[in-house]
C-alpha cells in the first residue's frame, strides 16, 4: 500500500492524514484519464477521504491528462469540494427561502454556540461535527430543516436544534444513511389475498418520516404473517399532510394522512390479514389487546383518515391538472411494470415506429411547450435548431441542477417519475439525432440519482434505452453526472463546461449550445420538467396540450408552493391560473393569524408580487410584465411578518454567493448591492443608498454575461417597485415587519410581575433576574432572539418596531 | 458569405464569425478593453467593451459578440459611457494599491521619488537628474530648504525612519556640480516660439527650464542684479550656498536661457513691449512686499527682507550689540541666525507663538543651538528709537510686561504680493494676489500667464516651483495652438496609511537599516560664518540610502489600462466603495512582481500560461467575489511562470503582474 503522510497547510485542525495513493489510482482506473472525468474523479476522492487531500490531487495530475491549473480551478470552484478534513458528521442546515423565513439563522447560530465553534471555522474542536449551510434541502413544509447525512429533522427551533445531535447519535447509531431498502417482502400470494400499501418515499416524504412508517408497516406485516406489499408511490405533492398512506384491500382504498409510526402500527393491525389460522388468531388477539389497553388505539387511525370527500385534499387537488404528475400517489417509481401500466413508453414506441424526427418536432412545436427551467424558450424550436445542424455527433443534456432555494419540483419528478423523464429524453434524442445523453443531476439529490440510475438499468433491460431501442436503428446511451455544488451550473453553458471538467463559468451566447455545445457539438439542453411533458404530448396529441393554458403559455407548470399557508407542497396547475386561486383555494389561504402580503415567484431570478396583484395569471409574459418571472417553479407565499428588504437581501446574498465571478457587473456589482441591503437591514442605511441600489440594479440587469447576473437584481427591483416604503422606513431606522433584528427591540411592559421566567429563558443572560420586580432587557447586549417573549406567561414582553 | 453591418451609422462588410470589436477596429473605432488580447480567445470578463446593438436588450460585450447580417451597432452614447464608467468604478472598488507612491502624492510638485531613487541606487545620477528636473528644476535649492512633506508620507517611516528624500534630491545636483557637468535633458527641435519670463526667482527659473526642455526659447527679465530671487536674497548662504545656487542657474543658462538683469517690468520694459516681442509672457514676480508691524514706532524696525538682502549682497557685514527679531516665520529665523553670524549679541526672537509651536518650525532648533533666545507668547506693543540709536521694544506677555533693547530691531511680518504692480499692468487682482484661471492664464489676456507666489501668495518655495512647472505646460499648449487646460494627471488609487499586515508585505526583502544622517556643523563653529550647516551625502551613502526606498509606486503606473481608461471616463474612485480584497505583494519571482490586489480576474495570464504549456501556470481559485488568481497548489510564482513570464506580464492590463525594475534586486 502506497501511503503518503500529509499535513495540509490549509487545515486549521492540523491533523495529519495518511493518504492511500493506491485508492486514488483505482479511482482513476474507474473514471478514466481524460479531462472530462475531472469532476467525477474528485467526487470519488472526496467520498473516499471525506475531503480532497493535496497528495491525492497531485497524484491525479501525475497520472491523468488533468492539469494542476484545472484541478485547482475546479477543486475551489464547486461548493461540494473540501480541502480540509471534515468532522465525523456533517450537519447541513437548510437556508432555503422558506427555512430562512422560518428562522434558519437561529438554528445555525444555536448549533455553533452549542458546539463552541468560533465564527471563522465550521468544525468543532474534537472533529466530530461540521456545520454547514446549504441552499435548499427541498423539505420546505417542514421548515426550518436540517439534515445529518440523510437523516432529516424538521420544525427545528433554537432549543431543539442541539438536541438533534444527540438524537442522531442515539437513534441511528451515528449512521448517516441506511443501506438500500431491501426488496419487497411478502411477495405475491397466489391466494390473491394481497394487501397493498402505498406511501410516498421521496426525499420530502422521507423527511416527514415516511421511511420510518414504512419500516413499521413491514415489521407489523412480518409479525402478523400478512401478505402485504408495501411499496413506494409517486409523490402526490401534499406535503402539508405527509406521510400519506394508502391501503388497498379487497378492492377498497383507505387513505390516511399525517401518519406517524404509532399510527402506522395501528393501521397495520387494522388492515393486514395474517396467512393461516394461527396468524389470524394471533392478529385478533393483538387487536383485542389494543382495544383493552387503550382508548386511543381505535380513534387514532380514524383521525387520520382521508375521506375521498375530504375538503382539504379536494381543495388542494381540485385546481390542479396532472400531466407530468400523472399517476401521483399510485405509480411506484421503482416499478417499470407500473409505468408501463400507466401507458409508459407507449409514446416512444409509437414515435419510433410511426413518426419521423421532423414529425416529432412538428408535434412539439404545435403543442406550444416552452422550456420549464425558467427561460421559457419554445421547446420545439430549440429541437429544430439542433436537428438542423449537420453533424454526426450530437448530445442531449438534461438539466437537473435545480438550485433555486425553496424549489424541489425537479427533484420530485426525478424521484417519482424517472421513467417518464427518460422516455421524454429518448424521444428528444431521436428527434434531434443524438446517440448520447447526459443527465446532470444536482449533488444534493442522491435519492434522485439512485432512482434514475435504477430506472436506466430497468429501461435498458427492457430495450427502451441502449442499443437499437425496441428493435429500431435508434440507439441511446445515457450517462449520469452529478453536479458538485454550483447554482450557476443551472445556466446551460456553465453546465456544459462542468460536464467538460471545467469551472462552471458561462460564456456569451451566441453561439448557443444548439450550434456549439458539449465538446463543441450541437447539444440540446432541456430541463427535467420539459422532458417529463413530452410523453403526454405525444400520447394525447399536441392539440390537447395546447388546449390547456393561455394563448402563449400552454400546458401546466409544477410549482413548489411554500410559505405560511395552510396547505403547502408540490402542485401542477394549468397555465393561466390566477395567483389568487393558488393562494386562496389550493393553499387554503394563510395560516391562522397570518395576513397575505406578497408572493415570490421564480426564486432568486424572480420577483415579489404584492397581494394586490392576486389576479395576475401564471403566464410567462404576464409575469414578466409585472416584474416577476416564471422561473423554475418556486412560489413562496409571504405574510405581514416578512420584511421585503430582508427578502431582497436574502436573495441577493444567495445569488452573490453563487456568482461565478467572471464578469465585472455580476462579480462586484451584486456584491455592492448586497452590502447596501445589509446596511439597510442593520439600520446603517443612508438616503442615497436607495438611489444607488436602483442604479446598480438597473445597470447590472442589462450588462452581464449570463442569466444569473441578469436576473439577480429582479428581487430588488420588484421589492423596490411594490414595497418602496419599506426601504424608506429602513433608512429611517424602522422595520415595519418587525423582523430586522437591528431595528427592533423587545421591551418589558408594566404587566411584568417579576416571575423571572424570562431571565431564565434568555440564552444570552441579558435579563437580570429580579424576583417581584419589573424586569429589564439590556438593549446593548440583547441578541433579539425573542425567547423571552415566547416564555413570558403574562405576555408582558412586546416587540417594538420603532 | 460576408455580413453587412452598420457601426455608428457607417456600413461595412465583414466575414461571418467576426466579433463586433474586430469589425469596429476596421473602421478605426477603438473600443476600450481590459480583458481582451488579440492572440488569446476573448471571454467577456471586464465588460468595458460594451456597445449597444439594435433589438438586443441591455448592452453587449463587443469582444465576444459576433456580428450578424444587418446588425446595427452603436459604440458610443451617454448610456454606454455611463456603463463603462460604472464597470471601471466597480473594478476600482476592489483594487487596493498605490498608483503613485504616497511620497509623490504628498509632494506639491508630484516628483517621481521612487523613480529617481532607483536611478541613484543603480549609480545613474544623470538619469536621476533629468527625472527630478522634470518636476523640480531646482533640486539643489529645494533639496536643502524644502519642509519635505514627502518624508512625512514616506511608508518607510511607518516601519523605521523615512528615506532621506530631500538629502537624496540635493545629492544629485551636488554630484553634477562636483563633476563640473550639466546633465541636460534631450530636447526636441526648436519650436521657434519665444517666451518672456518676468522674474528670475524660483518660479521664473523653473518655468524657464521646463519651457526650454519643450523646445521653446526663453528670455528672463529680472529686476535685481542677479538671478535667484528669494533663493539668493532671502535664503542665507548657510542654508543654500552661493555656489550651489550658481550651479542651478548655470544649468538653466546652458539650456539656452537669455538673462536680462537689472530690468524691471514697468521700469525698464513694459508689458506691452514684452507681449509684442514674444509669443507669450509668464509673470513670476513673487511676493516680496514686507508688511510692517502695526504698532506705534514701527519705522524704527528694519524689514526682514531688506535686512536679508543687505546680508546677501554684502552690504551688511557685521553687527554690534544686540538684535531683536520680531516674528516667527522662516524670514524671522533667517534674520536671527544671520544676525548671530554677523556678530550680534544677544539675539532675541520675539514671537506670539507658544514655545512648543515655535520650536517645531524648521530651523528653530538650529537657531536655538546657535544661541538665539526665544521670547514666546509675546506681543510687541510699541517701538521707540532711543537717542543712543538703540531701539526699545515694549512687549506684553502673559506674565506681565517687559522691555527688550537691541541695536537693531528687525521686523519679519508676513510677506505679501505687491499688488500695485499687477494693477499698473492692467491685470486683475483677487484676494491679494494676481488672478489667474485654473490653467494659470491671466484673465482677459490670452497670451499672459502667471505662476509662483505672485498668484499663490507667500508660500513654501516648493509650491511656487511646482506651480511654475504646471503653468509652463499651459504656455506650451498655448504655443502649440492646443486647448489650454494646464497639466492633466492620471487618477490615483491610493491606500493611505497602511495596516501592519500591508506594511509587512511592502517591507519584505528590505532589511532594517538606519536612515543616513549627515553630520551637522557643530553649533559653536556655526556662529562665526555662513558655511553650509548641513552637508550632503557622499556617493556611497546616497546609494545605500536610495536602497531603503520600498518602491511603493505601482510598476505599471504609466501603462495601466485601468488607470488610463479610468481617467478618460472620469471614474469616481470611491463612489462604489465596499469590502475589498487585501493588498498583497509577492516579489519572489526573479523577473516579476505579483500584486494580487490589483488583479481584475480577466484570466489572460491563466489562458496564456495554459497555451504555453506551463507545467503549473496560473489558475483561478474560488468563485464569485472571492475569485483569485494564483499558482496551483500554493507553489511559488517562480515555479508557476517560467516560459510564459514575459507574455503574461505584458498582457496583464493592470499592475498585478509587472516586471521588476532592474534596479530592485531579489
Amino acid at each position: 500500500m502506497t501511503e503518503v503522510t500529509e499535513q495540509s497547510a490549509r487545515q486549521t485542525g492540523g491533523a495529519e492524514q495518511a493518504v492511500d495513493l493506491d485508492a486514488v489510482d483505482q479511482i482513476i482506473e474507474r473514471h478514466g484519464r481524460h479531462r472530462g472525468a475531472a469532476i467525477p474523479i474528485l467526487q470519488a476522492i472526496q467520498e473516499r477521504f471525506r475531503y480532497l487531500p493535496q497528495a491525492a490531487l497531485e497524484r491525479v495530475c501525475e497520472r491523468t491528462e488533468l492539469q494542476p491549473a484545472q484541478v485547482e480551478g475546479i477543486a475551489t470552484f464547486y461548493s461540494q469540494f473540501r480541502r480540509r478534513p471534515v468532522g465525523d458528521h456533517i450537519v447541513s442546515v437548510c437556508v432555503g427561502t422558506p427555512c430562512h423565513v422560518a428562522g434558519a439563522d437561529a438554528i445555525t447560530e444555536s448549533l455553533m454556540r452549542h458546539l463552541d465553534i468560533p465564527d471563522n471555522r465550521d468544525t468543532d474542536e474534537e472533529g466530530r461535527w461540521t456545520i454547514e449551510e446549504v441552499p435548499c434541502l427541498g423539505c420546505c413544509s417542514l421548515a426550518p430543516v436540517a439534515k445529518i447525512g440523510e437523516r432529516f429533522y424538521g420544525y427545528l427551533t433554537r432549543d431543539t436544534a442541539p438536541r438533534m445531535l444527540e438524537h442522531f447519535l442515539q437513534t441511528y447509531g451515528g449512521r448517516d444513511a441506511d443501506e438500500e431498502p431491501p426488496g419487497r417482502p411478502g411477495g405475491r400470494q397466489e391466494d390473491g389475498e394481497l394487501t397493498e400499501i402505498r406511501l410516498g418515499l421521496d426525499s420530502a416524504c422521507i423527511a416527514s418520516g415516511s421511511d420510518r412508517v414504512r419500516a413499521v408497516l413491514l415489521e407489523e406485516a412480518q409479525r402478523l404473517g400478512a401478505a402485504a406489499h408495501v411499496r413506494g408511490a409517486a409523490c402526490a405533492g401534499m406535503y402539508f399532510q405527509e406521510p400519506v398512506v394508502e391501503v388497498l384491500v379487497d378492492g377498497h382504498s383507505f387513505r390516511y394522512a399525517g401518519v406517524t409510526p404509532g399510527v402506522a402500527r395501528h393501521l397495520a393491525r387494522r388492515h393486514l390479514r395474517g396467512r393461516g389460522l394461527l396468524a389470524r388468531g394471533k392478529a385478533a388477539l393483538l387487536r383485542a389487546k389494543d382495544l383493552l389497553t387503550s382508548d386511543s388505539a381505535w380513534t387514532e387511525p380514524d383521525d387520520h383518515t382521508l375521506d375521498s370527500r375530504d375538503p382539504a385534499t379536494n381543495a388542494f387537488l381540485a385546481g390542479q391538472k396532472h400531466l407530468v404528475m400523472e399517476g401521483a400517489g399510485r405509480l411506484d417509481p421503482d416499478s417499470l411494470d407500473d409505468y408501463e401500466a400507466w401507458d409508459g413508453y407507449r409514446a416512444l414506441r409509437e414515435v419510433l415506429v410511426e413518426r419521423t424526427p421532423e414529425e416529432v418536432i412538428e408535434a412539439v412545436k404545435k403543442s406550444g411547450l416552452r422550456g420549464r427551467g425558467g427561460a421559457g424558450f419554445p421547446t420545439g424550436q430549440k429541437w429544430e435548431h439542433v436537428r438542423a445542424r449537420h453533424e454526426d455527433t450530437k448530445y442531449v443534456v438534461m438539466n437537473g441542477d435545480e438550485g433555486d432555494p425553496g424549489a424541489f419540483m425537479d427533484r420530485m419528478l426525478m424521484e417519482s417519475y424517472p421513467h417518464r423523464i427518460l422516455e421524454g429524453l429518448a424521444i428528444a434524442a431521436y428527434a434531434i439525432g443524438a446517440q448520447e445523453a447526459h443527465l446532470y443531476i444536482r449533488a444534493e439529490y442522491p435519492l434522485a440519482v439512485r432512482r434514475i440510475r435504477r430506472a436506466i438499468r430497468q429501461a435498458e433491460e427492457r430495450g427502451y434505452l441502449g442499443k437499437n431501442i425496441l428493435g429500431s436503428d435508434f440507439s441511446l446511451r445515457v450517462n449520469i453526472m452529478q453536479g458538485a455544488g454550483a447554482f450557476v451550473c443551472g445556466e446551460e453553458t456553465a453546465l456544459l463546461a462542468s460536464l467538460e471538467g471545467r469551472r462552471g463559468m458561462p460564456h456569451y451566447r451566441p453561439p448557443y449550445p444548439a450550434e456549439r455545445g458539449l465538446w463543441g457539438k450541437p447539444t440540446l439542453v432541456n430541463n427535467v420538467e420539459t422532458f417529463a411533458n413530452i410523453p403526454w404530448i405525444l400520447r394525447n396529441g399536441p392539440e390537447a396540450f395546447a388546449a390547456i393554458g393561455t394563448e402563449r403559455s400552454k400546458g401546466t407548470k409544477v410549482f413548489a408552493l411554500v410559505g405560511r399557508i395552510k396547505r403547502g407542497g408540490l402542485i401542477e396547475v394549468p397555465m393561466g391560473i390566477r395567483i389568487g386561486e393558488i393562494v386562496d383555494e389550493i393553499a387554503g389561504g394563510m395560516q391562522e393569524g397570518r395576513i397575505f402580503k406578497a408572493v415570490q415567484i421564480g426564486g432568486p431570478s424572480g420577483g415579489c408580487l404584492p397581494a394586490s396583484l392576486r389576479d395576475v395569471k401564471i403566464d410567462y409574459e404576464e409575469l414578466t410584465q409585472h416584474g416577476a418571472m416564471m422561473g423554475s417553479g418556486g412560489l413562496v407565499v409571504m405574510d405581514k411578518d416578512t420584511c421585503m428588504v430582508d427578502i431582497a437581501r436574502y436573495f441577493l446574498e444567495f445569488t452573490q454567493n453563487e456568482s461565478c465571478g467572471k464578469c465585472t457587473f455580476c462579480r462586484v456589482g451584486t456584491r455592492r448591492m448586497r452590502e447596501i441591503l445589509e446596511r439597510l437591514c442593520e439600520g446603517d442605511g443612508k438616503p442615497e443608498d436607495i438611489e444607488l441600489l436602483e442604479q446598480l440594479a438597473n445597470r447590472i440587469k442589462g450588462t452581464t454575461l449570463c442569466a444569473l447576473g441578469q436576473s439577480a437584481p429582479n428581487p430588488v427591483l420588484t421589492t423596490l417597485r411594490y414595497f418602496r416604503e419599506e426601504f424608506e422606513a429602513h433608512v429611517e431606522g424602522r422595520c415595519p415587519a418587525g423582523l430586522c433584528l437591528a431595528l427592533i427591540r423587545y421591551e418589558v411592559t408594566d404587566e411584568c410581575n417579576g416571575c423571572t421566567v424570562c431571565a431564565q429563558a434568555c440564552p444570552a443572560d441579558v435579563i437580570e433576574a429580579r424576583p417581584y420586580e419589573k424586569h429589564e432587557i439590556d438593549q446593548d447586549t440583547c441578541v433579539h432572539c425573542g425567547s423571552c417573549r415566547d416564555a413570558c406567561p403574562r405576555d408582558a414582553i412586546i416587540l417594538r418596531k420603532d | 458569405m460576408p455580413f453587412t453591418i452598420t457601426i455608428d451609422g457607417e456600413r461595412l462588410s465583414v466575414p461571418a464569425g467576426t466579433t463586433i470589436l474586430e469589425a469596429a477596429r476596421r473602421l478605426g473605432r477603438d473600443i476600450p478593453t481590459l480583458c481582451h488580447r488579440d492572440e488569446v480567445e476573448p471571454v467577456g470578463s471586464c465588460f468595458l467593451c460594451v456597445v449597444a446593438v439594435r433589438d438586443r436588450p441591455g448592452l453587449v460585450p463587443s469582444c465576444v459578440a459576433r456580428v450578424e447580417d444587418g446588425m446595427e451597432v452603436t459604440t458610443d452614447s451617454p448610456e454606454i459611457r455611463a456603463a463603462r464608467r460604472m464597470a471601471l468604478e466597480l473594478l476600482f472598488s476592489d483594487h487596493p494599491g498605490d498608483c503613485e507612491a504616497s511620497c509623490t502624492l504628498a509632494c506639491p510638485a508630484r516628483l517621481d521619488i521612487p523613480g529617481f531613487l532607483r536611478h541613484v541606487a543603480a549609480g545613474r545620477p544623470e538619469a536621476a537628474a533629468r527625472l527630478i528636473r522634470r518636476r523640480i528644476p531646482l533640486p539643489g535649492a529645494l533639496g536643502r530648504i524644502c519642509p519635505a512633506y514627502c518624508e512625512r508620507a514616506c511608508r518607510r517611516g511607518q516601519r523605521d525612519e523615512p528615506v532621506a528624500i530631500c538629502a537624496m534630491k540635493r545629492h544629485v545636483p551636488d554630484r553634477e556640480q562636483q563633476e563640473g557637468a550639466a546633465w541636460l535633458p534631450e530636447r526636441p527641435e526648436p519650436t521657434g516660439r519665444r517666451v518672456a519670463i518676468v522674474g528670475a526667482g524660483p518660479a521664473g527659473l523653473s518655468a524657464a527650464y521646463t519651457l526650454l526642455s519643450m523646445g521653446h526659447a526663453c528670455a528672463l527679465y529680472e529686476a535685481r542684479p542677479q538671478p535667484g530671487g528669494m533663493f539668493r536674497y532671502a535664503v542665507p548662504a548657510y542654508a543654500l550656498p552661493r555656489d550651489a545656487l550658481e550651479h542651478e542657474v548655470e544649468v538653466i543658462r546652458r539650456m539656452g536661457a537669455e538673462f536680462h538683469l537689472n530690468t524691471a517690468l514697468g521700469r525698464e520694459v513694459t508689458l506691452e513691449e514684452l507681449r509684442a516681442r514674444h509669443d507669450a509672457v509668464l509673470l513670476a514676480t513673487g511676493a516680496q512686499a514686507d508688511v510692517p508691524p502695526g504698532c506705534p514706532g514701527a519705522q524704527a524696525a528694519i524689514p526682514a527682507l531688506r535686512f536679508l538682502e543687505e546680508v546677501a549682497t554684502g552690504r551688511r557685514t557685521d553687527m554690534a550689540g544686540g538684535a531683536v527679531v520680531v516674528g516667527d516665520g522662516q524670514e524671522a529665523l533667517a534674520a536671527a541666525r544671520s544676525a548671530v553670524r554677523l556678530g550680534a549679541q544677544p539675539v532675541t526672537l520675539l514671537s506670539g507663538l507658544s514655545r512648543a509651536r515655535l520650536t517645531r518650525q524648521p530651523g528653530a532648533q538650529d537657531a536655538a543651538e546657535e544661541g538665539v533666545t526665544f521670547e514666546t507668547d509675546a506681543e510687541l506693543v510699541s517701538l521707540r528709537q532711543r537717542d543712543d540709536g538703540a531701539v526699545e521694544c515694549a512687549v506684553r506677555r502673559p506674565g506681565g510686561e517687559m522691555t527688550l533693547v537691541g541695536e537693531c530691531v528687525i521686523a519679519a511680518g508676513s510677506r505679501r504680493v505687491d499688488v500695485r504692480g499687477p494693477a499698473r499692468w492692467g491685470l486683475e487682482v483677487e484676494e491679494g494676489a494676481l488672478s489667474v484661471d485654473d490653467a494659470g492664464r491671466c484673465r482677459g489676456a490670452p497670451d499672459v500667464f502667471a505662476a509662483g507666489e505672485v498668484t499663490l501668495g507667500a508660500t513654501w518655495s516648493v509650491r511656487a516651483v511646482a506651480g511654475a512647472v504646471g503653468v509652463a505646460a499651459s504656455v506650451d499648449q498655448y504655443l502649440r495652438g492646443e486647448p489650454v487646460v494646464g497639466e492633466r494627471h492620471l487618477l490615483c488609487v491610493r491606500m493611505g496609511r497602511v495596516e501592519p499586515a500591508v506594511l509587512e508585505q511592502l517591507c519584505r526583502g528590505y532589511p532594517e537599516t538606519p536612515r543616513a544622517e549627515p553630520q551637522k556643523l557643530p553649533a559653536e563653529s556655526r556662529r562665526g560664518d555662513f558655511r553650509e550647516v548641513r552637508p550632503g551625502l557622499c556617493a556611497e551613502a546616497a546609494r545605500q540610502e536610495a536602497r531603503r526606498c520600498l518602491n511603493c509606486d505601482c510598476r505599471a503606473r504609466d501603462n495601466c489600462k485601468l488607470r488610463i481608461y479610468g481617467t478618460e471616463y472620469g471614474a469616481d474612485l470611491h463612489r462604489l466603495d465596499g469590502e475589498s480584497r487585501g493588498f498583497e505583494r509577492d516579489d519572489r519571482h526573479p523577473e516579476l512582481v505579483y500584486e494580487s490586489g490589483k488583479c481584475i480576474s480577466c484570466g489572460l495570464c491563466v489562458r496564456i500560461s495554459a497555451a504555453e504549456d506551463e507545467e503549473l501556470g496560473m489558475a483561478f481559485r474560488n468563485r464569485g467575489f472571492g475569485t483569485r488568481v494564483g499558482v496551483p497548489f500554493d507553489r511559488p510564482l517562480s515555479e508557476g511562470l517560467t516560459r510564459a513570464t514575459a507574455r503574461c506580464t505584458e498582457a496583464c492590463p493592470t499592475g498585478a503582474l509587472a516586471f521588476k525594475p532592474e534596479e530592485v534586486t531579489g
